[in-house]
């Protein structure tokens, strides 16, 4: 059996640095099949040259249930992104960027997941 | 032996001339006073603009030729490399690299010589670009903001001062909104 997890952001483009996003959650099992829930989380994670660093600045649960191919799961996450940021950034050493990991927790099996880069800029003001 | 002679007299002069160059450069900063570069420490957003200035009484004479004053963006970061020696042994060895990512300069033409007591100012408004990386503070990578100064003769730096200043993931109101 498989699942497709799909995960959409809100507002779609880039999301100002202690704004709201809204995280929308659609699993589907290829046969009937019963999830124990939905996670998601709101991770940053440096690259480029240095020792990677990563801060977790959100994890959401929400109850699973019953899903059939038609009838998917659906989950809603509501995130306030830290107005210290840090934001997204392409610079000479280092770049930081943003991403929503979502997953399904299933019994005895791996949870498929589904991860969607985010941009986020300077607020204004 | 002579040889050996010359080259520890030469040795000998140049560790000489340093310091005479060092205490010269000490005598000639005491007479500059006690200069203070003034920052506010306030948080700045990007498009905004930094004022800056540099004060004291100056306390002997001296010629100064200009101030310059400089606001910089700089990246730094660590990692850990593993070595092994020509004995097999393995050790860990901390990197760290630096690199200046963006800089603005203004320079305050002087060029003459103040008086004992008469006071020394110098003040510019540095404004920082639309976009870039705000401060920023992990384990191993670290963007910093700074603003520095440099009182200069025709020598050289006399003095050199730096302060670090906060940018924060914020744009000016009226900044232009990023491109989507």
């Amino acid at each position: 059996m498989k699942w497709a997890v799909d995960a959409r952001v809100e507002p779609d483009g880039p999301a100002e640095a202690g704004s709201t996003v809204w995280v929308w959650v659609k699993a589907e099992p290829s046969e009937p099949a019963t999830c124990r829930a939905v996670h998601c989380e709101l991770v940053w994670a440096t690259g480029g040259r240095g020792t990677p660093d990563r801060a977790c600045v959100f994890t959401g649960r929400k109850d699973g249930g019953a899903a059939a191919p038609g009838t998917p799961l659906t989950a809603e996450f509501q995130i306030a992104l830290p107005a210290a940021g840090p934001i997204t950034y392409g610079g000479r050493l280092i770049a930081i960027g943003w991403h929503v990991r979502v997953w399904v927790d299933l019994a005895w099996t791996q949870d498929p997941e589904a991860v969607v880069p985010l941009v986020v800029v300077p607020r204004r003001g | 032996m002579e040889v050996l002679l010359i080259l520890a007299a030469a040795g000998l002069l140049a560790a000489g001339g340093a310091l005479v160059a060092g205490l010269s450069r000490r005598s000639k900063e005491k007479a500059l006073g006690e200069p203070r570069l003034v920052v506010s420490p306030a948080p700045y957003a990007f498009g905004e603009v930094v004022p800056c200035r540099l004060a004291s009484v100056v306390r002997a004479p001296i010629r100064v030729e200009r101030v310059r004053f400089f606001l910089r963006c700089a990246e730094s970061v660590r990692w850990t490399e593993t070595e092994t020696d020509g004995n097999g042994r393995r050790r860990s060895v901390e990197r760290t690299q630096a690199a200046l990512v963006w800089s603005a300069e203004e320079t305050v033409a002087f060029a003459r010589e103040l008086k004992a007591g008469e006071r020394f100012e110098a003040e510019v408004d540095l404004r920082l670009p639309e976009a870039g990386g705000p401060t920023f503070s992990a384990a191993h990578n670290e963007v910093t903001w700074q603003v520095a100064v440099s009182v200069e003769q025709a020598e050289g730096a006399l003095l050199e001062e730096a302060r670090p200043i906060v940018v924060e993931a914020r744009r000016r109101f009226d900044a232009p909104a990023p491109p989507r």
